[in-house]
């Protein structure tokens, strides 16, 4: 899978003469009012989870596009560290995040590119629980703990507009991701462990605009 | 490999593609040409029949709804050739100012040397301008940046 996605990124690069036509008279195009949109993705490196999310997104000017998201990240990803201990995510994981999108246009033209960059930011918790085997009893004893999340992330993509409605766009924010662990293994509920990882969020967004 | 050594490299990796800004050239409708700051521009009339050899410099340049009035200057055929013509990166930087007028190859016929001239939109065949291609040069870094970063997880995690 992981092989498919890194292939699959230096395939885009054949699309690139194709992507940088100009549009038509971008500045006098009816510009959308909101979009509405769905998306899926994974989150790399470090702690690997997939998501889903809603977005809202509003252009402030044809060039310029501000977002809010709700992430509800997907139970069920498994890691197993040895034999007698595995950890998976549980239910309830979730990031919110805001992002501002920038098309960059021609100078004099004013021709828009579908591709944009620009920041992101997300917050959020990860559940987990870990089961470590008891050899004695023979069963496994569950502890829950989590993570706080907080990335800063540079986001940046290609956005396509279908006709006046469909909007479908493909993104790999890259970023820096900071997380503190509640864990109660630790000895203190309130202890906790900082740490940071560097991330990059491969997404595919299916859109509509109102 | 430690975070902070991969993130330092991708970024170094991302400023010398980003380095390597790429120029082309399209088309600029008229009505957009009388909204932009035309002080710093630099117009020129080329035949559309013969680009590279006759070429005049358009100075005084009143640009109107329907018609452009200006003084011609007529360039040599070296400097036709280095305006109309994009040798490298550099030179494309160099012409961003440069706004091309494409005349009809009859009305071209009958211009002279050096002349006050109106010309109306309709002589014209196209107007073009040099600008940065976007995704091409802010694309290309940034989705090699991501197959590095892509190829490092792999290699470190096996």
């Amino acid at each position: 899978m992981k092989n498919q996605l890194v292939t699959l990124l230096f395939a885009l690069a054949a699309f690139q003469p194709v992507l940088a036509q100009s549009l038509t008279k971008p500045t006098e195009d009816r510009m959308p009012k909101l979009i509405v949109c769905a998306d899926v993705g994974f989150q790399w490196f470090n702690v690997i989870t997939r998501f889903s999310s809603l977005k809202i997104e509003y252009p402030v000017t044809p060039y310029r596009q501000l977002g809010i998201r709700f992430s509800k990240i997907l139970s069920g990803h498994d890691y197993y560290y040895g034999f007698g201990y595995s950890q998976s995510l549980k239910n309830g994981s979730f990031e919110v995040g805001i992002d501002s999108k920038y098309f960059p246009h021609g100078r004099f033209t004013g021709r828009k590119t579908g591709f944009y960059i620009g920041p992101d930011l997300r917050f959020g918790v990860r559940k987990f629980s870990t089961f470590v085997y008891d050899f004695q009893t023979g069963t496994n004893i569950q502890t829950d703990f989590k993570h706080l999340t907080s990335k800063l992330m540079l986001a940046w993509g290609v956005q396509w507009h279908f006709g006046q409605h469909i909007v479908f766009d493909l993104s790999a924010p890259i970023g820096i991701e900071y997380y503190q662990t509640k864990d109660p293994r630790n000895g203190n509920n309130n202890n906790t462990i900082s740490s940071r990882s560097l991330v990059m969020l491969p997404t595919i967004m299916m859109g509509f605009a109102f | 490999m430690n975070y902070f050594f991969r993130l330092s490299l991708s970024i170094a990796i991302f400023c010398s593609l980003a380095a390597c800004s790429k120029y082309q050239r399209y088309p600029l409708p008229l009505n957009k040409l009388k909204k932009i700051d035309q002080e710093f521009l630099n117009y020129y009339l080329v035949d559309a029949a013969h680009p590279t050899t006759r070429v005049w410099y358009m100075s005084d340049c009143k640009i109107g709804e329907q018609e452009i009035s200006c003084y011609l200057t007529k360039l040599t055929e070296v400097e036709a050739a280095e305006i109309s013509l994009i040798t490298s990166r550099s030179d494309a930087r160099a012409s961003k100012n440069d706004i091309l007028f494409y005349a009809d190859p009859k009305f071209a016929l009958g211009i002279q040397d050096t002349c006050t001239r109106k010309i109306s939109t309709d002589q014209m065949q196209k107007i073009e301008v040099i600008e940065l291609n976007h995704l091409k040069t802010y694309g290309t870094p940034l989705l090699s940046l991501t197959g590095f970063l892509g190829l490092l997880f792999l290699i470190s995690e096996g």
